[in-house]
């Protein structure tokens, strides 16, 4: 087939390959962003509350409102002590371009580096690469001395090469220990990227990393009766945790999520359906065009139709045939389109996954299995909505006329 | 023992602007083993019986049996089945597909029924050996004379076992020794028991079967 009209099976195969595309790059970033892999490799197991909400109630219809990420009071007092999480850290942001005064204690060459604050189960979180040394541990964080993981391309610029694990660093003129060196993280990773790994108490994100996905829902009850417990506690005050959030929601557009529960449900179903939309428009779209030149390559077959059928080609062999000879070049263009999906990402990573420019996308990111799966299914969805009716026609078209050439499609 | 019998048969083509009577209550009956003729001249209808007796085509009216079995209730998939294991076609244009080679294109109808690759290959290379066609087995169509285009249909039409070849003008493409050379591959297909229904203009050949029908203005003349 695809020999017979090369030309309409060229340019078939570039509207594919343009259309896959499209789609496999938000399918890309949203799995780049989603998949567990090392180091967020709990990512499937882990809850997310960004955003709290504290308001007094002033009358039937207004509120003194404080909002903002999790503060360490709260956290301390309300989420450190719940039951099912197998892990609970709280973190604060990581922005690269944000940095701190540091230099090797007793020299005073002065380095610009970013910081993130982080307490001593966060690195039960993640899976860390550690090229020396150790993280810090419960005891170390509870201690005064206050202690820091280095990344590598730090450690080796801050003591040019020399062991950096037990020395000592200043950030910002105050002491810290170094207990650790990990190999540099992605920025693509937003809770496991970090250039030096501060252990403190911080307001940020709480992590709650469930022992199975299953705990969920005991998990959200406990957040709930948290929020309870400090309406009971800090009456006319009550609390509302956005979330706690999977994985997918958390990574949805970081935009304002209401007030309350309802509110924040809500603005998740307008995001799903928002990305419905986008979804179905880009296979929708590209589907109309293609159906064009399948429509193009099914009519200059219809004498060879006509001969299958007189020979004892069924209906349904006859779609079966026209969608699978079609699937082929929709596959073609699948494998095309998701190879320019790959380089639309790297190239714009900086606009699509929001990381620095210097920030490498993992391999295995690009290489999940839920990938391939995905732009297989999206083939076939393409395949059916582009050749469809032109199989469907071409099924049920008379043997006679089909002989003679008739045009009835 | 008749092989075909069509019974009243009446096919009317109708637009929107007009009717067009292309068969008008015909009878006609093939004995098994009989080569037959149907002549007549351009648009009286032959082409239309032939291809209701091919089961490709529905009558408005009349009955169509093949073989014992009456057509005229089967479904889309039953007839289907039917013509695969009852049929085979020639066509004046040999319909070819021409992104198959020749094998290919002579396996095409067991394709449709239950067999094996490979018992495929053989029956594909017997049947073109007999037609004398072995040496152009990986040949494109395109790639062929007209009269081994006409062959590799006729090969594709045995393929099948079928008791009935039906046969649209098989030799109009082809110039009168290739025709001829056709016509004795037909005339050894029939003696070997296979029923031929064969529609041409050519009077010299039509003599050289059993027996010629006649048509005209969608009526059965003689």
């Amino acid at each position: 087939m695809l020999k017979q009209n090369k030309f309409i099976s060229i340019i078939s195969i570039a509207g594919t390959a343009l259309a896959i595309m499209m789609i496999m790059t938000l399918i890309v970033v949203n799995e780049v962003k989603n998949i567990s892999i090392a180091p967020e490799d709990k990512r499937d197991r882990t809850l997310y509350i960004t955003f709290q909400v504290e308001r007094e109630r002033v009358n039937e219809s207004s509120f003194n409102t404080r909002s903002g990420d999790v503060s360490p009071n709260i956290f301390n007092k309300y989420l450190s002590d719940l039951k099912t999480p197998e892990y609970i850290s709280i973190m604060s942001d990581f922005n690269p371009e944000f940095k701190q005064t540091v230099n090797v204690e007793g020299e005073s060459n002065y380095f610009q580096f970013p910081r993130r604050i982080v307490d001593a189960s966060y690195w039960n979180i993640f899976s860390f690469d550690f090229i020396d040394g150790n993280p810090f541990s419960e005891e170390d964080f509870q201690s005064d001395v206050r202690n820091v993981v280095l990344s590598e391309s730090i450690a080796r610029e801050l003591f040019k090469g020399e062991k950096a694990v037990g020395r000592t660093i200043q950030i910002n003129f105050e002491n810290h220990r170094v207990t650790g060196v990990v190999k540099d993280v992605s920025t693509v990773f937003k809770y496991a990227s970090g250039g030096i790994w501060v252990s403190r108490r911080s307001h940020g994100a709480v992590l709650l990393v469930a022992r199975d996905k299953q705990d969920f829902p005991t998990i959200i009850a406990e957040v709930r009766e948290a929020e309870r417990r400090y309406g009971i506690e800090n009456e006319p005050w009550f609390l509302y945790f956005r979330g706690p959030e999977n994985q997918k929601v958390n990574n949805m557009d970081n935009m304002w999520r209401g007030n309350n529960e309802e509110e924040f449900r809500n603005v998740i179903k307008i995001e799903n359906r928002r990305r419905i939309f986008l979804f179905a428009v880009l296979l929708i779209i590209p589907a109309l065009n293609l159906s064009g030149f399948s429509l193009s390559r099914i009519k200059k077959r219809t004498s060879e139709i006509g001969v299958r059928k007189a020979f004892g080609a069924k209906k349904h062999t006859i779609l079966i045939q026209v969608l699978y000879e079609n699937l082929i070049t929709s596959l073609i263009g699948g494998f095309i389109g998701l190879i320019f999906s790959y380089i639309a990402v790297v190239w714009l990573k900086n606009w699509l996954l929001g990381v620095t420019d210097s920030s490498t996308i993992p391999l295995n990111a690009f290489l999940s299995p839920a990938i391939f799966v995905i732009v297989f299914a999206v083939c076939v969805l393409l395949n059916l909505l582009s050749a469809g009716l032109s199989a469907l026609k071409a099924s049920r078209m008379s043997i006679v006329n089909s002989l003679n050439k008739n045009d009835q499609l | 023992m008749s092989i075909i019998n069509l019974q009243n048969i009446t096919k009317i083509y109708q637009t929107k602007e007009v009717e067009t009577v292309a068969l008008e209550n015909v009878n006609l009956e093939v004995n098994e083993g009989e080569f037959l003729s149907v002549m007549g001249p351009s648009g009286c209808g032959k082409s239309t019986m032939l291809n209701i007796m091919g089961l490709l085509d529905l009558p408005n009216e009349g009955k169509v049996l093949i073989n014992g079995t009456e057509t005229n209730q089967m479904k889309d998939g039953q007839l289907a089945e039917f013509r695969n294991e009852t049929l085979g076609f020639i066509f004046q244009s040999f319909h070819l597909i021409n992104s198959l080679n020749v094998l290919d294109n002579v396996e095409l109808p067991l394709l449709y029924r239950k067999s094996t690759d490979k018992s495929r290959r053989e029956l594909a290379k017997e049947v073109l050996s007999k037609v004398g066609l072995s040496h152009r087995m990986k040949h494109f169509p395109s790639q062929l004379s007209g009269g081994q285009c006409q062959r590799v249909a006729i090969a594709r039409a045995l393929i099948g076992n079928p008791k009935i070849i039906l046969a649209d003008e098989p030799t109009g493409n082809l110039d009168s020794k290739m025709g001829e050379e056709i016509m004795n591959l037909l005339h050894t297909v029939n003696q070997a028991g296979t029923t031929i229904v064969m529609v041409t203009h050519d009077e010299s050949i039509a003599k050289e079967t059993q027996r010629i029908i006649r048509f005209f203005d969608g009526r059965r003349i003689q």
